[in-house]
């Protein structure tokens, strides 16, 4: 890997205005193990509702919310985290989510549901390859391995003190992590993990 | 550190939870016009049992729910976690619960509304 400075995210993401370092590869590496990279301007949704409408809304979104807490759905590269027995967090394209917003608020089927744009508030990253399991470790107490938590499984936790939504896409040989956390927490956390990867070998990229 | 089972998340560590202090105080319901003396034990008094305690506790940093717990205050046993509006089912959390100064105090006789005779 050459030592040009790696650039994240595009545009008014968390990490605009953030110099990144220059992050060497160790020596002992032939190839970095984690691949990081911010989704920037991923529509987020929070949705508090009563049991009784989640089928209405998985019905009307696309979304799958028959989930127990801490697990997330995929249908279409669109995901579904269950935060609580009520509280679900709709992950959808860009510029897609206030559509959705709109279309929940406005339906007559829907009898109790609050829908709050978490669009900007949070920031997510996408963690995969080999060591994500290992890095994650690092800096929470959660039994991450492959048994324990495999895919379509998620947590709410402290990762190095910052609150984050850790979520399990893909659990093969190259792990698909996606990591939210508070946009106001997202360069903490993003230091953090190019800290903690070094020994692995990690490479920043843009999705750009 | 304790390990604390969440209702919903499972085992985590007591750093991810804050303490809310004593579970089960109820309000005085404004039609019973009760004093000032007893409104102040609901709004000040608070207990501090060298034993068993039961609290409120919340899973700030997972699913940022509310449950109860009975804990032992001298061992930090975790005797009992139950979900809010409930009551103690072990024996312990029970005795904890029934024994406590609060439950013939005229702030909590005064959460319940009046009973009214039809006419």
């Amino acid at each position: 890997m050459d030592n040009k400075p790696l650039q994240m995210g595009v545009g008014n993401s968390a990490f605009s205005n953030k110099k990144l370092p220059i992050i060497k590869k160790p020596q002992s590496l032939d190839s970095p193990q984690i691949t990081l990279s911010e989704i920037p301007h991923l529509g987020k949704l929070n949705i508090r509702c009563a049991g009784d409408d989640r089928q209405q809304i998985s019905k009307l979104t696309g979304y799958n919310l028959a989930l127990q807490t801490n697990q997330l759905s995929s249908k279409a590269g669109r995901h579904a985290i269950c935060l609580g027995p009520d509280e679900y967090l709709l992950l959808a394209e860009q510029g897609s989510e206030t559509r959705l917003e709109k279309m929940l608020n406005s339906d007559k089927i829907i009898n109790k549901i609050a829908v709050t744009n978490v669009s900007d508030a949070l920031c997510a990253l996408s963690l995969s390859g080999l060591k994500v399991r290992e890095l994650l470790s690092k800096g929470c107490a959660i039994d991450l391995h492959p048994d324990s938590f495999g895919r379509n499984k998620s947590v709410q936790c402290d990762l190095a003190l910052a609150n984050v939504i850790i979520a399990c896409i893909e659990a093969n040989e190259t792990d698909e992590f996606l990591c939210i956390c508070r946009t106001s927490f997202a360069e903490y956390v993003l230091d953090w993990m190019i800290d903690a990867g070094y020994e692995f070998g990690i490479i920043a990229r843009s999705y750009a | 550190m304790l390990k604390i089972e969440c209702p919903f998340c499972g085992n985590r560590n007591e750093t991810e939870f804050s303490c809310g202090g004593e579970a089960h105080i109820a309000r005085p319901l404004a039609e019973n016009k009760i004093t000032d003396l007893a409104f102040s034990e609901y709004l000040f008094m608070r207990d501090n049992p060298k034993g068993v305690f039961l609290e409120r506790w919340c899973h700030t940093s997972g699913c940022r729910r509310w449950f109860n717990m009975a804990r032992d205050t001298v061992s930090h046993e975790i005797i009992e976690i139950y979900a809010m509006g409930q009551k103690p089912k072990t024996a312990i959390g029970k005795k904890a619960f029934l024994s406590n100064w609060r439950r013939k105090s005229k702030a909590e006789t005064a959460s319940t509304p009046i009973k009214r005779t039809a006419k």
